[in-house]
């Protein structure tokens, strides 16, 4: 197999998030410093009035009519396959795509909870049979090949599961796929819906924060969860001729892992620092070239510290301009590197950099103070975003200017 | 493609696979499904690591050791895993912990092990591994999946030697689930009867099984990987062809060179009938052949398929009880390992003797 070096455009973008269903209305929320993170009111949890999360203020029922679906087929479509339903379309329509065009067209999504939002709901009810719909929905592969299905990708699909740093995972495969020459276009992203396993599974870890999360401040004391699907559609140069618009160029990418405990980062970042390197060194770009880092930044003390240790590591006195944005969208799990990398692109094609919501007083073993102002009309070459996950799994992207 | 050899395999699965030098002889059962034989996990775990992990994770991990063992290799430069399910038992306990407690205090321990990549990051703990770690999770092609981002590492340059593993497993919840829904067959089924008495069901399986796939081939080599491919979308068994003499003549092969035609027939009409077509129209001569009444049916079973393969070839020889349709092979130089579901998601796997 063949693998070349050419360059990977971004032609299409799409998301369905708490903090907003396009880029616009994205952008104007994060420079209102309008955050959607809130109450609970979609989820039924005893723990509603408890935790604070970004959650699509749409039933599953509206997310059907929607996407022209019939609600007499509800459980066939768990809330991960609407989502991404939603989420894929768009960045389909928003790159142009013509399947009958002769370009090689695949869909590599991500996902964490897959159809668990059903199967909490059903499985120990072996009484009703209505409901078993939830045991050929349950995987992860589901919602992946309810898009394939709906959009009639059919050249390559499949689904990656890397914890938190799931979709970014899904990019770097699809970009590779593009680079040995498998595909011509991929779309890659991410898709989770709110469940109460998640909900309740982060509140056993003990690290959601009960008001809204403080990514890279003093007193961040845990994350909110927030659900989402998003999507970028990447492209080899002939297919990027007829696709709408390029962006940018996903230049940089890696994984690596932590190697030090199932749920904690290591005291010195190891995994995030490889991770970052390694995506400069395929992006063949120097830490000083980059103008902005989105964080993976989830408001916890132990990511944050290390996060933030790991940067200073790899950036040392120079560490460019950075932010989280989780306290605008909750952390989104397989869907935050998609939505991510839709504000990295967002970054790059409109010159913006995004606060860093709820911060305000430095990290006192990092001193170091993420951007606090929306900011328009910089000039952005290249943008590093980060993915962690439990397992160790760490993932970051470059985006690069064309 | 470039070089990609097979230089060691490891399988837990329903067979005597495990430390097997050979392919090992047909264990039959009379059960509602295989369940795979647990090795001595204290020889390849600490008792104080072993005790906290569930079945699965067991499973992942003494495969995975084992293998790299038989490598001589503890510090691949990928760990890449597929699973259809993850770490069943672990998502079903805190499930049943959160419905009984209706969301009360509970242990975080089994929401931990109950995400997906759980295996392939054990194996990054155990080892001190902080090289590129991925976990895919489609379905039949969950696997392959990883195989492919295996032989992109490989031929990127990225990788020489890469562990990657296939895992999946069933618990008496997840057998109970599964056959409201008529997926599997709801009494005990003798497997060595399993394809001359066809059910519109299917015996389930399980398994770990693990490779180490390298750019270089040495003494211990078991087979050469030529080529992988996909078939998304389900096909007649003319375009079906079409497109598998594309995959064969891109690798300078006809379908008179495959000498094993490997398939993942498992007993249930519907989901057979495409192998057997494409036995019938285009590779008419060569000797189909069957291996899931050996490990069961489950989304990594794929795994033992390719481990089965590795294992006849460095053989040269297939036992008789794994023989499908059209005989057995004069020779053993070429197998094409066909996977799919349905006929959908299809995989070819072309292996080679080296």
């Amino acid at each position: 197999m063949k693998i070349s070096e050419s360059k990977i455009f971004v032609t299409g973008l799409g998301i369905i998030s708490g903090i907003g269903e396009n880029p616009e209305e994205i952008i104007s929320n994060l420079e209102a410093n309008k955050s959607s993170i809130g109450p609970i009111e979609i989820v039924e949890t005893e723990h509603k009035n408890e935790f604070l999360v970004s959650e699509i203020k749409k039933t599953n029922q509206q997310l059907m009519e929607q996407l022209g679906l019939n609600f007499s087929q509800k459980n066939e479509y768990t809330r991960t396959s609407l989502l991404a339903l939603i989420a894929v379309g768009k960045a389909f329509r928003d790159a142009n795509i013509d399947l009958k065009d002769g370009f090689r067209t695949g869909l590599i999504s991500a996902t964490t909870v897959g159809g668990m939002d059903i199967s909490e709901k059903y499985y120990r009810d072996p009484n009703n049979n209505n409901n078993n719909n939830f045991i050929r929905t349950h995987h992860c592969g589901d919602s992946t090949e309810k898009c394939a299905d709906f959009y009639g990708i059919s050249d390559f699909y499949t689904t990656v599961s890397t914890a938190c740093s799931s979709a970014a995972n899904a990019a770097m495969l699809g970009a590779k796929m593009i680079r040995a020459g498998l595909l011509d276009r991929v779309i890659v992203g991410g898709s989770d819906a709110l469940a109460k396993f998640t909900i309740n599974g982060f509140k056993s870890l003990m690290i959601l924060d009960n008001k809204e999360c403080r990514p890279f401040d003093e007193s961040r004391s845990g994350l909110n969860l927030g659900e989402a699907a998003a999507y970028i559609v990447l492209s080899n140069e002939k297919a990027a001729q007829k696709a709408k618009q390029s962006y940018c160029y996903l230049s940089g990418w890696a994984n690596a892992n932590d190697a030090y405990h199932q749920t904690a980062s290591s005291p010195e970042g190891n995994g995030a620092f490889l991770a970052m390197k390694k995506a400069l060194e395929v992006a063949k770009i120097e830490p000083k070239d980059v103008s902005y880092i989105n964080m993976h930044g989830t408001g916890t003390p132990n990511n944050d510290l290390t996060e933030g240790t790991a940067s200073l590591r790899l950036f040392g006195d120079n560490l460019p301009p950075f932010s989280s944005s989780k306290s605008f969208t909750g952390h989104t799990l397989a869907a935050a590197g998609a939505i991510e990398s839709v504000f990295s692109v967002m970054s790059i094609k409109d010159g913006l950099i995004f606060p860093n919501y709820n911060f305000k007083t430095p990290i006192p073993e990092l001193n170091i103070v993420p951007e606090t102002l929306f900011q328009k009309g910089k000039n952005i070459n290249h943008v590093l975003s980060n993915s962690f996950g439990f397992g160790g799994n760490s993932s970051s992207l470059v985006f690069s200017a064309i | 493609m470039d070089s990609i050899y097979i230089n060691s395999i490891s399988a837990i699965s329903a067979q005597e696979s495990f430390e097997a030098e050979k392919m090992p002889p047909f264990i039959t059962y009379n059960e509602p499904w295989l369940k795979a034989i647990a090795p001595n996990y204290k020889q390849y775990i600490n008792p104080r690591v072993l005790r906290r992990m569930s079945r699965t994770i067991r499973m992942g991990v003494t495969a995975a050791r084992r293998c790299m063992l038989d490598a001589e290799n503890e510090n691949p430069d990928a760990i890449i895993i597929g699973t259809g399910l993850g770490c069943v038992q672990d998502t079903e306990k805190f499930l049943n912990q959160m419905i009984d407690t209706n969301e009360g205090l509970l242990s975080p321990t089994s929401f931990i092990q109950s995400t997906h990549n759980t295996i392939g990051a054990q194996i990054a703990v155990m080892l001190g591994n902080r090289n590129h770690n991925l976990t895919y999770v489609h379905e039949n092609i969950s696997f392959e999946s990883a195989l492919l981002d295996t032989i992109l590492m490989i031929s990127n340059g990225e990788a020489q030697n890469v562990l990657l593993g296939g895992i999946d497993e069933i618990t008496e919840e997840n057998y109970e689930i599964k056959k409201r829904v008529d997926i599997w067959r709801k009494s005990s089924v003798d497997n060595s009867q399993l394809f001359t008495k066809p059910e519109d069901a299917i015996l389930g399986g399980e398994g770990a099984t693990f490779f180490m796939v390298s750019d270089k081939k040495n003494e211990n080599s078991f087979a050469k990987i030529e080529d992988l491919s996909f078939v998304m979308e389900g096909g007649t068994k003319e375009n079906l062809s079409e497109k598998l003499d594309a995959f064969l003549q891109k690798n300078g092969l006809s379908p008179e060179d495959i000498d094993i035609y490997l398939t993942g027939v498992n007993g249930k009409p519907d989901n057979d009938k495409i192998y057997t077509d494409l036995s019938n129209f285009y590779l008419k001569n060569t000797p189909m052949t069957a291996f899931k009444h050996l490990c069961g049916e489950y989304e990594t079973a794929s795994a033992f398929g390719l481990w089965s393969a590795s294992m006849i070839i460095n053989d040269q020889e297939i036992p008789d009880f794994m023989l499908y349709k059209n005989g057995a092979p004069q020779k053993i130089k070429h197998i094409l390992f066909h996977n799919q579901s349905e006929n959908r998601n299809h995989s070819f796997v072309l292996l080679s003797e080296c």
